[in-house]
């Protein structure tokens, strides 16, 4: 027999309010899902795929999301310091010049001109502390400005990593610039 | 304004709409990496407000998961496509400790206070519900209320506090943007209106082609409704309306249950309740949602125009029976308002808004029944295509393959030469697709064979489906006559509508 409207009390016509509602918003979900554009953005889950993935500078897209993106912002920092074994935060305020010397906790992070190669630099990061158990593999540098570079580690010798790279490398640049912070992973 | 307006109102769910689009289309290693129920369930759950039971548990996954290098971070990244059995595997080999143990469906949590399990099934939607919240609330507030799970001692109750938090947080971030969908009020104008036209009462009779086109035609051009202002819109709420007014006896019997932290008196009713009731009412599963996972997925039955093509017929389910015509109306001329809306939305406007105005209907009802005609032949040939592969593969016996024959072909019994008639037609059928799945090689993979058991059944249903679609439209009275001189009809209301509602753009 088919239910009239009039037939159905207040505490029914509460609880079918409430069904149509839940109806009709999975509809427009559905709707919205299969008609409007779609814009690939760059999602929290690209990031996290860079940090898993091989060494290599962040992709210009992902540069400029996380430049457009507040909230992605945030959660990329979230994420390189919950990935990090070591870290070496911002240098204070009144380091406005350019630096050699990166202090981290438990680590010294060192650039020092080739004499044998013009024009290049070498990259050391030295363990100042306890040796550790697992030696870091990835250096990452992220300024505040998007900008971002991870560079494969070699294996520790004496407790030091060493790296030779060209003197204007984005990793030498954003090494220097106090306002970036590192991390070893 | 209204064209101005419409946009807006559609845009306020479009974070929404993109986490949970962004939950459906992740891919891992070619599948999809959240079966596609664990995101219906995660839709499901979001837009019935009934998060908190599958958060409390998420809470004491995350716990779990802490104990595994990298943390609940790398946990849910490693595990690939979501998967009950990945997670079996994983925890079957991960590390020995006292916050749980593995049991033979799940794990057992150890609280000094409260015991609590998290079985092996559940867990791909709490992960699809991780990805969800990620996406949706960001990565950094929800570490925050995640971080203080991996402390070595905790009570259920100090998980359950935590879970608290994520579900407050989750309620913050719905409140702008789930849209608010003001249910009174539209319910209330679907109901005055049939009231209005039945004279005070009306049943579900009431709810026909004319009341929806009717409905549709002073709402989307005089009322400030946004709600209402795509025809395809009008034909849900009423066609959802007819279903909840059908199932009211069902939801007589949920009146009877006791609410759980909802406001009783306020008229508030229990969001579990609702999401059962929703269950109960849906059809059943939609075989194009299951043909999207692994293993069907490894074979490409149909491909995306295929899906698309009948995607809104799976999506309506018993409503396009209903209500035939206006099913037809909102696939030809609700794509049209579609494409107009999305023009609007790349800035188009002037001239070239009212071609699109005029122009925006790419098909008319004959061709639409051709486009699901067709559709449903190409179904035919994949399952003929598909016994002759099974059968070569030996993953069936010729027996077997007679439920696999269009229904009117298919008797009682089959003799030889009939089976040898068929399985030559199967043979030619297959020579014709060279798609993925369909070629030798593809064989050699088991996940293809199993694809082939799973997937052949779902697409009887598609076909069966379509065919009896067809066969309800050819028998379906319409006030126009015949279909084509329907379309004539109503492309004339259809293109007056379209003009009153966006020509201020123009």
């Amino acid at each position: 027999m088919s239910n009239s409207w009039s037939g159905l009390d207040a505490k029914q016509k509460s609880s079918v309010t409430a069904a149509f509602e839940a109806l009709t918003a999975l509809d427009t979900l559905s709707q919205a899902m299969a008609t409007e554009p779609h814009a690939p953005q760059i999602a929290f889950r690209d990031l996290l795929a860079w940090t898993k993935g091989p060494a290599a500078n962040l992709p210009i897209a992902y540069k400029q999301a996380l430049l457009a993106n507040p909230a992605l912002r945030r959660d990329f920092d979230r994420l390189l310091s919950r990935t990090a074994e070591w870290r070496c935060e911002r240098a204070a305020a009144a380091s406005s010049g350019l630096l050699d010397t990166r202090e981290g906790n438990g680590f010294r992070l060192r650039l020092k001109p080739s004499k044998a190669a013009p024009g290049q630099v070498y990259l050391l990061v030295e363990f100042t502390g306890a040796m550790p158990e697992t030696p870091p593999q990835t250096l990452v540098v992220n300024g505040a400005d998007g900008d971002c570079v991870r560079l494969g580690l070699p294996d520790l010798h004496d407790g030091t990593a060493q790296v030779l790279t060209d003197e204007d490398a984005d990793v030498v640049r954003l090494l220097r610039d106090p306002k970036t912070e590192i991390f070893l992973w | 304004m209204s064209a101005e307006h419409y946009i807006l109102e559609a845009e306020k769910s479009s974070e929404l709409v993109a986490a949970l689009r962004l939950l459906a289309e992740t891919e891992d290693g070619g599948q999809p990496r959240f079966p596609p129920e664990a995101c219906r369930a995660v839709a499901k759950a979001v837009v019935c407000r009934n998060y908190a039971s599958a958060l409390h548990e998420l809470c004491h996954l995350v716990r779990a998961a802490s104990v595994f290098r990298g943390g609940y971070v790398d946990f849910f990244w490693a595990v690939g496509p979501v998967r009950s059995s990945r997670f079996r595997g994983v925890f079957g080999t991960g590390p020995q400790t006292p916050l749980f143990r593995v049991t033979g469906d799940g794990i057992a949590m150890a609280y000094r206070d409260k015991p609590f399990s998290v079985s092996f099934g559940r867990m791909p939607v709490l992960a699809a519900m991780m990805e969800f919240l990620i996406t949706a609330i960001g990565f950094a507030p929800l570490d925050d209320i995640f971080a203080p799970l991996a402390r070595p001692a905790m009570t259920a109750a100090e998980v359950s506090a935590q879970a608290n938090a994520l579900s407050r947080a989750l309620y913050d971030w719905l409140k702008e943007h789930l849209p608010p969908l003001q249910a009174q009020r539209k319910l209330g104008a679907l109901v005055d209106f049939l009231k209005a036209r039945r004279g005070g009462d009306f049943d579900r009779d009431a709810i026909d082609d004319q009341a929806i086109l009717d409905f549709w035609r002073d709402t989307a051009t005089t009322r400030e409704l946004d709600d209402f202002r795509t025809f395809t819109s009008v034909f849900l709420a009423f066609g959802r309306l007819r279903q909840v007014i059908d199932s009211a006896d069902s939801l007589r019997a949920l009146d009877q249950a006791v609410p759980i932290g909802t406001s009783r008196e306020d008229g508030e009713v229990d969001p579990h309740d609702i999401e059962s009731f929703i269950d109960a009412v849906g059809d059943d599963a939609n075989p194009l949602v299951a043909l999207d996972d692994a293993p069907a997925s490894r074979i490409k039955f149909l491909n995306a125009k295929e899906r698309e093509a009948c995607r809104f017929l799976f999506e309506c389910g018993r409503m396009a029976d209903l209500l035939p015509l206006s099913f037809v109306r909102s696939e030809v001329f609700g794509t049209a308002q579609s494409r107009i809306t999305q023009g609007l939305r790349t800035g188009t406007k002037g001239e070239l808004l009212a071609q699109l105005i005029d122009g925006a209907c790419s098909t008319d009802y004959r061709a639409y029944r051709d486009g699901l005609a067709e559709l449903s032949g190409h179904g035919r040939t994949v399952l003929l295509a598909s016994a002759h592969i099974m059968h070569n593969a030996g993953i069936i016996k010729r027996p077997t393959v007679v439920p696999l024959r269009p229904k009117a072909a298919s008797g009682p019994s089959i003799d030889n030469t009939e089976a040898d008639a068929f399985f030559e037609e199967a043979r030619r059928a297959a020579k014709g697709i060279s798609r993925q799945g369909f070629r030798p090689a593809d064989l050699d993979d088991d996940e293809v064979r199993e694809g082939y058991v799973v997937g052949v059944p779902l697409v009887a249903k598609v076909t069966d489906r379509i065919e009896a679609f067809l066969e309800k439209l050819a028998r379906h009275p319409l006030p126009g006559g015949n279909w084509d001189a329907q379309f004539g009809q109503d492309r004339l209301v259809f293109t007056a509508c379209f003009q009153a509602i966006y020509g201020d753009v123009t």
